[in-house]
């Protein structure tokens, strides 16, 4: 079977400086090499700001199913498991913060399968209001994965994330 | 054969990846890319967090590197990052309850400037944690890891920012939320 448009231009963006330059600094790595047989599905580990009892990184797994005209959904995952990361281990912030929003794990429609943020398809779904709210985190054919990524990075490794 | 150094090239045209030799010099490694600075344009090497060690200077310390010396010498294995056709400093403004002021080098990356601002600030490092710099002034937000001269528009030599609260996403109600229809009122 050939490789899809989608998985062909994801492979492009992960060779552009903007991923590698976080892959360089260690923020962020692919778990294993994007495979046309796991495809649309991608691993990525993010790094985390240690906190007590908390892992240093979080493994995300990435659903590019029509990258990039689609956004991405993206949630925290256990490989050893092949399932979601369990809600009492997903990483938490402050409460009030964004960090505590984005990764809410619960009272919306997909807790703990997605990131409650305008750019994670499953989140946008139902939330016709996002682009007039957040003007700035429309997803667009202009965005990357990288985009994303160092959004998710960002929120585990500032102040108001306080571990799992 | 030799080992080759993967350099972070800015200020070219778009934000590049290219192999250097360690011996090489820096302008040759230029030369190559067509990235060579012109008269009055400077190089600089790595990134500068200058803003974060000394929060009360009025300017960066972080100066231009001398391109007739060798990717080794310059540490280029270690900085990564070379930034080509650069002024010498970026005038930076951020405002927020007020305005600060500081002369940065053009590799300092947002997130640098973003802890400096909230410091001069006297903003709580938890409480302030969702503070975020977006462009003026059409209020874009760059990446933490962006740098300044990233952000420069031809000619121009003052970025101006809005330190703000990170859109924190909602929903309309509960139901919408959890992706059920809003009971209705008989």
């Amino acid at each position: 079977m050939p490789i899809s448009a989608a998985q062909r231009l994801l492979e492009a963006d992960l060779a552009r400086p903007e991923f590698l330059a976080g892959l360089s600094r260690g923020d962020w790595s692919l778990v294993r090499p994007v495979s046309e047989a796991e495809w649309p599905y991608v691993y990525t580990w993010v790094r985390a700001t240690p906190r007590p009892k908390s892992p240093d990184q979080y493994m995300v797994r990435w659903n590019l199913e029509g990258y990039n005209a689609q956004s991405p959904t993206g949630a925290f995952w256990e490989l050893s498991a092949t399932t979601f990361l369990p809600a009492d281990r997903w990483p938490k912030g402050t409460p009030g913060s964004v960090v505590a929003n984005v990764f809410k794990v619960s009272e919306w429609a997909h807790p703990g399968e997605g990131f409650y943020h305008p750019y994670d398809r499953l989140a946008r779904h139902r939330h016709d209001q996002w682009p007039e709210q957040d003007p700035q985190h429309v997803w667009t054919n202009q965005h990357t994965l990288t985009d994303f990524l160092s959004l998710v990075h960002r929120w585990l490794n500032c102040e108001a994330y306080i571990g799992c | 054969m030799e080992n080759t150094i993967e350099i972070f090239l800015h200020g070219a045209g778009r934000p590049q990846v290219v192999e250097g030799r360690p011996a090489e010099t820096l302008r040759n490694l230029l030369g190559r890319c067509g990235a060579l600075p012109e008269a009055g344009q400077m190089v600089f090497v790595g990134e500068s967090d200058d803003a974060i060690r000394n929060p009360d200077a009025e300017a960066d310390a972080h100066e231009p590197a001398d391109i007739e010396m060798t990717l080794e010498v310059l540490e280029l294995l270690r900085h990564r990052h070379v930034h080509t056709r650069a002024h010498h400093r970026i005038e930076v403004i951020v405002r927020y309850n007020g305005e600060h002021k500081r002369r940065f080098s053009p590799a300092a990356p947002i997130a640098v400037v973003t802890a400096w601002a909230k410091k001069r600030f006297g903003i709580d490092p938890t409480t302030g944690a969702d503070l975020i710099l977006v462009l003026l002034p059409g209020k874009t937000q760059p990446r933490p890891d962006e740098h300044l001269s990233e952000l420069l528009r031809p000619g121009q030599h003052v970025l101006e920012f809005d330190l703000v609260a990170e859109v924190k996403p909602q929903g309309w109600n509960l139901h919408a939320d959890l992706g059920r229809t809003a009971p209705t009122r008989g």
